[in-house]
């Protein structure tokens, strides 16, 4: 819907064609060109567009689409820079489960105490997670966190913005630690687990790397991927030293 | 602001120029502010538009061009000062009671408005209308936009796929 003959003052006399489907559009005033839905779209808090991924198939394929996640997160992080959150766990009452929570550390609201509105702050909670065992790893990395239940063993990783947590498949060590990581190329996060095992009396090391979301080959449940195999000499005490800080 | 055929773009310092709506109603403008539109910027900077030539807007009708322009005008000298790094709190906040004031409208004439915001280009005021499209629908429900945007009823398929999604996202619906 351009008039490009405007463009210039010569084109003044030309005969100026409104084409249809501009009159179609200013009839109904319900239809917004998709250009300016998307620009719409950009400015909606996390939980519109969660919503409005139910309106349509293809609202649904454009809302739940990478590219517009990754312009999304940029135009919000651009445009109003979100205040940072603090993210807390917290045994519930039987300390069967653990309650994850985010709070706001803005001092924007016109009373303290009403950032302390426990329901909206609640995320999500975890079921078999040991609550007193919980702990939040140090750095979120590209919108996730990973979280490590000592008792258990378990980690998840969860998205704050979209209360999304998924458990990763166990892995059995005495001792271990783990990092999130964001490969740029893949547009993938991977957790890195370094664990130390004992085998015939001797400590080894190992490294592994789980891809989130699959591997490339769209493999959705594959396992831990060792990395190459025993972590070298040279870096074991590096290795070690990550394990029993973590 | 709506001047029909008044004078030759020769008014004091400022440079005017003419801008044509669709229903043929002559608008004329300063050069400074007409060029908040990306779309004109080239022809006015060519010297397009002046005298009795005036610029053709065959998408825009003179209700809506003259509510454009009012933003135009508006908006003029702080684009000059190129964002106004230098204004005053003041300015900025009379700016702000300005632009909340001018899309507080009926929604045929936000559409309009939002057409002619996208087919001029005037960067401003796609992010103004687009903010308030966005403030407008934010808190409805999926159901309800079907309804406003005239969507048929969701089939029994699709509704099922609604009814999942709620349950799956219901912190998203309270």
């Amino acid at each position: 819907m351009r008039f490009p003959g405007a463009m210039t003052a010569e084109s003044t006399n030309n005969k100026v064609v409104v084409t249809p489907s501009s009159s179609a559009l200013l009839a109904s005033s319900a239809v917004l060109p998709d250009e300016i839905l998307k620009a719409v779209f950009l400015l909606l808090p996390v939980k519109s567009v969660l919503r409005f991924r139910a309106v349509c198939r293809s609202w649904a394929a454009l809302l739940s689409s990478d590219e517009f996640s990754n312009l999304h997160m940029a135009a919000q992080t651009k445009d109003s820079p979100t205040p940072p959150k603090l993210l807390f766990v917290s045994p519930t009452a039987n300390f069967a489960a653990t309650a994850v929570y985010s709070c706001s550390l803005s001092s924007s609201s016109s009373s303290p105490t009403a950032n302390f509105d426990a329901a909206d702050q609640l995320l999500f909670t975890l079921p078999y997670a040991r609550g007193n065992s919980m702990n939040v790893a140090a750095a979120p990395c590209h919108g996730l966190t990973l979280l490590h239940d000592a008792t258990r063993r378990a980690h998840y990783v969860c998205n704050p913005a979209t209360r999304a947590v998924t458990r990763l498949p166990r892995r059995d060590a005495l001792y271990s630690a783990a990092g999130l990581g964001f490969d740029a190329a893949s547009r993938k996060h991977k957790a890195v687990l370094l664990s130390q095992h004992t085998w015939h009396e001797s400590l080894f090391i190992t490294c592994e790397v789980y891809t989130l979301g699959g591997d490339d080959d769209g493999d959705q449940h594959q396992p831990w991927r060792p990395v190459a195999g025993v972590v070298p000499a040279a870096f074991r005490n590096l290795a070690h030293a990550a394990i029993f800080t973590a | 602001m709506a001047a029909p055929e008044s004078g030759d773009g020769n008014n004091g310092a400022a440079r005017m120029v003419t801008l044509i709506s669709s229903d043929n109603t002559r608008f004329e403008v300063e050069a400074a502010a007409a060029s908040l539109s990306q779309t004109l910027q080239l022809t006015i900077l060519d010297g397009g538009g002046g005298g009795g030539d005036g610029i053709p807007l065959p998408n825009v009708d003179s209700a809506t061009l003259s509510k454009v322009l009012e933003y135009c005008i508006k908006h003029a000298p702080a684009a000059a000062n190129g964002g106004a790094p230098n204004a005053t709190a003041v300015d900025r906040a009379e700016l702000e009671r300005f632009d909340n004031e001018f899309v507080n409208i009926d929604q045929s004439v936000l559409y309009s408005l939002i057409m002619a915001a996208h087919n001029l280009e005037i960067e401003g005021l796609q992010s103004l209308v687009a903010k308030k499209v966005a403030d407008m629908i934010k808190g409805k429900s999926p159901m309800e936009i079907r309804r406003t945007l005239g969507f048929p009823d969701p089939t029994p398929e699709e509704q099922a796929e609604m009814n999942a999604h709620m349950l799956e996202y219901g912190w998203a619906y309270e």
